[in-house]
């Protein structure tokens, strides 16, 4: 391909059925007309859709000096909903696939045996998995061993998903994901049991991008988000229970940040030993990073055992607010019961839709005061639902929003599509109004070098996405009777006029 | 004239990382970086590697260690290994201030 900035120009093609790895050209018009991440993802598996893809697409501005570069998208037809959906992928490991070489992967078909997928150098192997049977945290450990190199970043699958569970998320590296569209059951019938990223390539951006970045950083960190920091923030201004945000205060060991992030949100809390402790000590599991709110919140009635919940749900890889919905139900109060129970829950074939608890056609709602603008948007299941359905840290009116339902759903809704297409974390857009649709198109103006692209553009191609993507939904949204508030309905086909 | 750290206030962003390699090689990539996070994720331990002329800075949560020549490095894990191959930090002689003071967002980095 031409020389492009921003991208390798690779689209990796890995096919499970044959265990051959195939290599396309990113073709420059699509860049041009979709930009990246989830809209070009959608071509790929129209292009595809015949071989059960599942793709793993970098943004436009994925692993660049753009605030909050850090995401990736897993998309693919979700098991639970049945529609199309799109789950981010952050902290390290959208930058790593990117540095691998490639700025997509598509897997398709199902393999006869377990195997996994090592990405490196702009090279890709599909291997046989020795770690098929073996927990989340073991697996990382594994492919860490194997490959010699503790940078190398994971998206793998427990028990769960190998078990094809209704509660089976993928999980990053040791904590989770933002899965709730039970893509780890699709990696487990498709017996990939993990892709292994290691990314050491090099790409280009124009002159002039890192030092719009920095000033555009400067703004942000003496912005709303001033002297903020850590998941109980985020917790504060969504009304999370208040022993929970304790918690998060209590155990507070570092706060750490996706690459590239002005906001640290990944709370480390630690239980196994002092909170204080900043030395590296014998104990080898001290404690877990907090990725999921919703699901640490789910787990709020066993106390200050919540955390040791959400660790375990992470070493099964199961979905932590659906899992801890099922707990309760069962009437376990203390961790012994909800280990029992979570066990359980890798070989469930049961989903929420048929417990009876309340869900957004399967999917689980917040463990937050219901709203309609939470409603409307948790309804979609266009985009995970583990990303807080509305504005943090801030408010709305630090992003000039009207203070009706609608506007607000809109709003987040855009943004998210906007997230997902560059590559920026989907959270972190829903705490920084700096980053204005005028200041990302000056950004990728600049350094794609497009002279005529504007804010506008960018719009369009945004609204042209979710346009797309809500007519590829219509007939989904089966909503949970004590989810159903008042304008639901109207709201949401509201919303699809908005993008058409 | 040389670069401090206050290691607490490190997120593990990696800007820095990445700033320090566009100096050296302007592209993004990690790989050409005199300036190395490094961690061991389970324990929520990292820090930040540098790469001096003639020593390695570990700038470590508990506090700092300059290794010189001949010294085993502790507390890096394999992630470390690399930065030994390295080109030593030269302060970013052509720019304003050191790229990575510049970048990091939570002002962990110093020139003094």
């Amino acid at each position: 391909m031409d020389y492009i900035n921003n991208y390798n120009g690779n689209i990796l093609i890995a096919d499970l059925e044959s265990r051959k790895c195939d290599q396309e050209e990113l073709d420059n018009e699509l860049i041009e007309s979709s930009l990246g991440g989830a809209a070009i993802n959608l071509e790929l598996y129209k292009k595809y859709s015949s071989r059960e893809p599942l793709i793993i697409g970098t943004g436009l501005l994925t692993a660049t000096f753009c605030p909050s570069s850090c995401a990736a998208v897993i998309t693919g037809k979700s098991p639970i909903t049945g529609k199309i959906a799109n789950v981010p992928l952050t902290w390290q490991t959208g930058i790593e696939f990117k540095l691998t070489g490639f700025d997509f992967l598509v897997i398709l078909g199902k393999s006869a045996k377990p195997v996994r997928l090592w990405i490196h150098d702009g090279l890709a192997d599909i291997e046989d998995s020795t770690e098929w049977g073996k927990d989340v945290w073991e697996t990382v450990d594994c492919l860490r061993h194997n490959y010699g190199d503790d940078m190398v970043e994971t998206i793998s699958i427990g028990p769960a998903g190998e078990n094809g569970s209704s509660f089976a998320q993928v999980s990053e590296n040791y904590w989770g994901s933002k899965d709730t569209f039970g893509f780890g059951k699709v990696m487990g019938e498709k017996k990939l049991k993990a892709v292994a990223l290691r990314g050491l390539g090099a790409f280009e951006v124009a002159d002039g991008f890192l030092d719009e970045c920095t000033t555009l950083v400067r703004e942000i960190v003496t912005g709303v988000m001033k002297g903020k920091q850590g998941v109980g923030e985020i917790g504060k201004s969504l009304g999370i229970r208040g022993d929970v945000l304790t918690l998060t205060q209590e155990m507070a060991h570092r706060n750490n940040a996706c690459f590239s992030c002005p906001f640290p949100c990944l709370t480390f809390l630690k239980y196994r030993e002092s909170a204080k402790e900043m030395r590296s000590t014998d104990i080898k599991e001290p404690g877990c990073l907090i990725t999921d709110l919703s699901g640490l919140t789910a787990f709020g009635f066993l106390g200050k055992d919540a955390p040791q919940a959400l660790e375990k749900c992470f070493r099964f890889g199961l979905e932590p607010t659906a899992s801890a919905m099922m707990v309760e139900k069962a009437g376990k109060k203390d961790l012994a019961g909800a280990e029992e129970e979570l066990e359980k829950l890798t070989q469930s074939q049961t989903s929420l839709k048929e417990t009876g608890l309340p869900h957004f056609n399967g999917v689980s709602p917040w463990p937050i005061k219901p709203s309609l603008d939470n409603a409307l948007v948790q309804a979609l299941n266009i985009f995970s639902n583990a990303v807080p359905p509305q504005v943090v840290v801030g408010t709305p009116k630090d992003f000039s929003l009207e203070d009706s339902p609608l506007a607000k759903a809109n709003f987040w809704v855009k943004r998210q599509a906007m997230a997902y297409i560059l590559g920026i974390c989907p959270i972190f857009i829903l705490i920084s109004p700096e980053m204005t649709e005028e200041r990302l198109a000056r950004l990728i103006k600049l350094t794609m070098n497009w002279e005529d692209f504007s804010p506008e553009k960018l719009s369009q191609t945004v609204s042209r996405y979710l346009s797309e993507i809500f007519k590829m939904q219509e007939g989904a949204g089966e909503i949970h009777p004590s989810l159903r508030l008042e304008g639901l309905g109207s709201g949401l086909k509201e919303m699809r006029e908005t993008f058409k | 004239m040389e670069l401090k750290f206050d290691s607490l206030k490190c997120d593990g962003c990696r800007a820095c990382e990445f700033a320090c390699n566009f100096h050296h090689d302007r592209n993004i990539s990690p790989i050409g970086s005199s300036l190395m996070y490094y961690r061991d994720e389970k324990k929520n331990y990292y820090g930040l590697v540098l790469k001096r002329e003639k020593s390695l800075f570990l700038a470590k949560p508990e506090g700092s260690e300059t290794i010189l020549p001949g010294q085993q490095v502790k507390g890096g894990g394999a992630s470390a290994k690399p930065i030994l191959l390295r080109v030593a930090c030269d302060l970013c002689k052509e720019e304003e201030k050191p790229l990575c003071v510049k970048v990091c967002p939570r002002d962990v980095i110093t020139v003094a």
